[in-house]
């Protein structure tokens, strides 16, 4: 049996201002194992951010228990959310998020920078230069992202995705900003990851790169939709979701 | 164009932000308050027209004291050889007076003796100042000089106040000491009267010349600071060739003087100057106030450097809902007209309670300053200053709406919208944040330092000892009310003296047995004044017929009750004894600091100093410690004293702690020895203190003030900039708190990053401040450095860093991550 890597189970989000509740999330089930390529599609505003956000712990749900690695991660404090995204989270995001004032070297490595347990200097660089190595981008490593082409930002952001060793790559619209050609590029890249191992989960507007993923899922309206259309999730209200009993979608 | 919907919409926008707009209204209002309020005090002092008619035609006169060699000994007039000039006229003068011998009398027609300020003139002075009368008339032409009418014009306050505002009072008769004067004009309470005397100087009553019983007592070449001669010019420009048709005549008649009394000694002058009017009343405080108002400049200028960062700062929060509103159409001049109309409401605020700060400084300086500057009750709103208040204000607007406007690139707006919100967010170069912060740290560090090292010198001279004790000490003013004919012989006079001499130590001895009374003495002065003064004049040589050997010391007669009555300790020698005091003695004790000029090691019992004019040689018998009381408004103030056994008729008392003394009391126990003599009035001696040291203490609120408000400017100018510095970089953070950087990681980098900038503006303002204190070598300025005035600074920079980087973040540190990545 594959080991379980993510398990969100009844997961809620809403996002409350004076005057009205905005319920982005309506009760989530999903686990994701190692190895697993997991696609998130569907409309505008039906809450795949949302839902990548509370992957990547970049959030806190509402509701809900979230599980990274058979550990409860909902009720984390910022700084403990923050040593679990170091450790086994990494960050593809569309418009590639690289720091200008960094080179590419120290963009990558930044990851490393922040753990808990401080990187000797030469596994450091032995490990950047093995991610850079692994998107084609060594002898990028001493320029700055702005004199870089936005195929190569973003090779230099899966390699900063990648220097970690994370137990998942949250990948947001890794082509939306990209031509045809440099985003089937990131694409390969990204199923090569996959093969090797590397579990993805990956929110993408665009059908032909959902289907390369091993699993798709649909979300509407802050739900997971099965194969038919309809919610996976058949509580009758909202507020019975975190009471109703849950169902996990399989792999 | 601006409409009003826009004003509706900044007010809107503004009640959101309101630690933005608190912020900026009071930084801005305080500062313009500041400033509005030093150019209307410059403004009144400078510029704005005296309430006299023709003022540039007006001179008041008097004369220097020149020493043999020329240089000016001292400020004084003449005043028998002046009344001399006086008479003479002059035919470039249309008008003429003559001022002085303003003191201080009792009221002898009332039961309770009230001691009033009163003052001789002619009745020129009248009709230049155009004295309004409220009931009767002025002195006329027949009451001048010479005429010996005692008539009296009294001032409405005193009529009121002392006389119920009875109109029958008009023909009746005051008594003031032996005479009686016929009050012959009441003068309206809207009297400007000019304030020749020192800023706080008002009289209740003026009286003809012929009865300055003052003078009257002085030789013919005698001095005195207490004079004017005022005068009207036909010509305003004939001023220097009056001063220069007088000069050889007013010395010659001094000359002459001299040479009929037999005086010797070294040969002196006097030169005769006639000075515009404005100018006497400006006094010194020209150079104070301009001071001042370059200052409040300063203030305005830092303040404004502030609130730059901070609206830079808004503008960079503002970002998205320009991208908004420029998606929805909004072309610049759109954007620009939101941002205008909220830098509008903002200063209409400022400009509001800078008024009203104004108003507020100008209670501050009539309460606390009327004795060193004057004309500070005209002080109020006045066109000028309303113009000018509004003028900066639009300055200022302009000024802040042109940076943001600069700031405004409407080309990155589009580009944010291309990337439909998901953008990469704006990220500033690390190099122009950390210009903004040094920049910023640099102005901070400034004025914290010129701030704190003022703070720390007018803070020494207030925890300075004075050097003699005050509580329970009081000064008595005595007046004699005897007739003092002018024309009795020296010898008369002398036996007069020594018989008033007399009664005044059976006085002292009479009061020693007073229950009440812990000790009293008999001397020239008090160790300070109700008047400042301390002490008067004396000069000494070194060495007998040397003149070349004189110095002049500030110099009090006294008795053997002196010293120890106000805890004055002899570091060397010995008090002088009852019989020194009765015999006079030539003994002398100085001080501390006249004996170290004397002999480099202090010792110098038993050595002689020899009188200026006469060559009697003083022993010194004794040495006491310097006393360390500033010098009051407009009194000479020399290191050294010296003190001479004579009892004189100031009468100084050490009450019993806990015990009091009435002017009833006292008058009872004089009338035991004399009949002629009356208390004018009491002062406290601490009191007396505590006004001289008003002015450390005034300066001293006032740096702490600045300190205080050098320090908020501060803290706002480095929030406002570090807070721009956090928002242009918010993605940037966002993008770090996503792979994994914590709050405490986010805030340290932060921190590190922020110091270097900080360290390269302390390091530009070290070398600002060195080249401002060796320009400051050039002039008159007085600087001494304290350690403390650095260290505190400092230490107050890096707390303000530090405290404003925790602040700058706290938003986006607190938050989710997903929050800084969203740009909220």
């Amino acid at each position: 049996m594959r080991e379980q890597k993510i398990n969100m189970q009844g997961i809620t989000k809403v996002y409350a201002t004076d005057e009205m509740e905005t319920h982005a999330l309506r009760g989530i089930d999903l686990a994701i194992y190692a190895g697993d390529f997991v696609s998130i599609c569907g409309p505008s505003g039906c809450g795949k951010s949302t839902l990548l956000s509370l992957l990547g712990l970049l959030d806190m749900p509402s509701g809900g228990s979230y599980q990274i690695e058979g550990k409860e991660v909902s009720g984390l404090s910022l700084s403990e959310a923050a040593y679990i995204r170091n450790e086994k989270i990494g960050f593809i995001f569309q418009s590639f998020n690289l720091i200008d004032e960094l080179t590419v070297f120290d963009n990558v490595a930044l990851p490393l920078r922040y753990r808990r347990q401080a990187v000797p200097k030469a596994e450091l660089e032995a490990r950047v230069m093995a991610c850079l190595k692994t998107v084609d981008m060594t002898h990028r490593a001493g320029h700055r992202p702005n004199q870089l082409s936005g195929g190569q930002q973003q090779r230099i952001a899966i390699a900063r995705a990648l220097v970690g060793s994370p137990a998942l790559l949250l990948v947001d619209e890794p082509t939306g900003n990209l031509d045809s050609r440099n985003g089937d590029a990131v694409m390969d890249m990204l199923c090569e990851l996959n093969n090797n191992g590397t579990t993805l989960c990956m929110v993408t507007h665009d059908p032909r790169f959902a289907d390369m993923a091993s699993r798709k899922l649909h979300l509407l309206d802050g739900r997971i939709l099965d194969a038919d259309g309809t919610p996976l999730l058949q509580q009758a209200s909202v507020d019975q979701q975190h009471a109703a009993p849950l169902r996990q979608v399989a792999p | 164009m601006i409409s009003s919907k826009d004003f509706t919409t900044a007010l809107y926008a503004l009640s959101k932000a309101k630690g933005y707009a608190v912020t900026v209204v009071l930084t801005l209002g305080l500062t313009l308050g500041t400033l509005v309020a030093m150019f209307n005090l410059n403004f009144q002092i400078l510029a704005a027209p005296l309430p006299y008619p023709e003022e540039a035609r007006l001179i008041a006169a008097t004369a220097a004291w020149l020493k043999p060699d020329g240089s000016i000994n001292r400020p004084v007039a003449t005043p028998k050889v002046i009344t001399q000039i006086y008479q003479q006229s002059s035919d470039k003068l249309s008008d003429q007076a003559l001022y002085g011998n303003s003191d201080f009398a009792t009221l002898r027609d009332l039961p309770h003796s009230p001691s009033i300020p009163l003052v001789y003139t002619t009745p020129g002075y009248m009709r230049m100042y155009q004295m309004p009368l409220l009931h009767g008339r002025a002195f006329s032409r027949e009451e001048d000089v010479g005429s010996q009418q005692p008539v009296a014009v009294i001032s409405e306050r005193l009529w009121r106040s002392q006389y119920n505002a009875d109109p029958a009072l008009l023909g009746q008769k005051i008594q003031i000491g032996q005479i009686a004067f016929t009050v012959v004009g009441i003068a309206a309470a809207n009297f400007a009267e000019p304030k020749l005397f020192g800023p706080d100087t008002v009289h209740d009553v003026w009286l003809p010349w012929d009865f300055n019983g003052g003078f009257q007592l002085l030789s013919p070449s005698g001095l005195s600071r207490n004079l004017y001669y005022l005068a009207q010019l036909k010509n305003a420009n004939d001023r220097l060739a009056f001063e220069l048709e007088v000069r050889p005549q007013l010395d010659a008649l001094f000359q002459q003087a001299r040479s009929a009394a037999n005086q010797g000694g070294p040969k002196f002058s006097v030169r005769f100057h006639a000075t515009p009017l404005r100018q006497v009343l400006e006094g010194d405080s020209r150079q104070a106030t301009l001071w001042m108002l370059a200052g409040s400049l300063v203030l305005l200028l830092i303040a404004s450097a502030n609130i730059t960062n901070l609206i830079l700062s808004r503008a960079a929060r503002q970002q998205r809902t320009m991208t908004i509103q420029a998606a929805l159409g909004a072309q610049r001049h759109h954007l620009l007209a939101n941002v205008f109309a909220e830098l509008c409401v903002l200063m209409t605020a400022a400009l509001l309670l800078a008024f009203a700060i104004a108003q507020l400084a100008y209670v501050l300086l009539q309460w606390y300053a009327t004795t060193t500057l004057p004309r500070l009750q005209e002080l109020g709103f006045n066109l000028p200053t309303m113009l000018f208040a509004m003028a900066i204000s639009l300055l200022l607007t302009l000024g802040f709406a042109q940076l943001i406007s600069r700031q405004l690139n409407y080309r990155v707006l589009q580009q944010n919208l291309q990337s439909s919100g998901k953008g990469s967010g704006v990220q500033i170069s690390s190099r122009i944040r950390q210009l903004l912060i040094s920049a910023q740290v640099m102005l901070a560090a400034m004025l914290l330092v010129c701030a704190c090292q003022v703070l720390s010198q007018s803070l020494a001279q207030l925890r300075q000892q004075i050097g003699f004790a005050t509580a329970d000490r009081y000064q008595v003013l005595l007046e004699d009310i005897a007739a003092n004919p002018a024309n009795v012989t020296s010898e008369v006079r002398a036996a007069q003296e020594r018989q008033r001499g007399a009664e005044l130590l059976q006085i002292r001895d009479l009061l020693l047995q007073h229950p009440a009374i812990a000790d009293a003495s008999l001397s020239t002065n008090a160790p300070v004044g109700f008047n400042g003064v301390s002490a008067g004049f004396a000069a000494y040589l070194r060495q007998a017929n040397q003149q070349q050997t004189r110095l002049e010391t500030r110099e009090t007669r006294t008795d053997q009750h002196y010293l120890p009555m106000f805890d004055m300790p002899l570091l060397q020698g010995r008090n002088f004894t009852a019989q020194e005091v009765a015999s006079q003695t030539p003994v002398l004790i100085i001080n501390q600091a006249l004996a170290e000029q004397l002999s480099p090691d202090g010792k110098v019992l038993g050595q002689r100093l020899y009188g200026s004019g006469n060559n009697q040689a003083f022993e010194i018998i004794g040495v006491t410690a310097n006393r360390f009381l500033p010098a009051a408004s407009g009194v000479d103030e020399l290191p050294y004293r010296s003190y001479s056994p004579r009892a004189a008729d100031n009468l100084l008392l050490q009450l019993k702690p806990g015990r009091q003394i009435d002017k009833k009391a006292l008058n009872a126990l004089l009338q035991q020895v004399s009949p002629q003599l009356r208390t004018l009035d009491i002062y406290s001696i601490e009191h007396n203190a505590n006004q001289v040291l008003l002015r450390s203490s005034l300066a001293a609120a006032i740096t702490t003030s600045l300190v205080l408000i050098s320090f908020v400017l501060a803290t706002i100018g480095t929030y406002g900039v570090l807070s721009y510095s956090v928002q242009l970089r918010r993605f940037e953070l966002g993008v770090r708190m996503a792979i994994g950087a914590r709050p405490t990681t986010i805030l340290r980098q932060l921190l590190s990053e922020n110091l270097k900038p900080v360290a390269a503006g302390l390091v530009v303002a070290a070398l600002l401040l060195v080249a401002l204190w060796l320009g400051l070598q050039h002039t008159t300025l007085v600087i001494e450095l304290s350690a403390g005035g650095f260290a505190l600074p400092l230490l107050l920079i890096v707390l303000i860093t530090t405290v404003t980087s925790l602040l700058s973040v706290w938003d986006i540190i607190r938050k989710p991550a997903i929050y800084a990545l969203q740009g909220q």
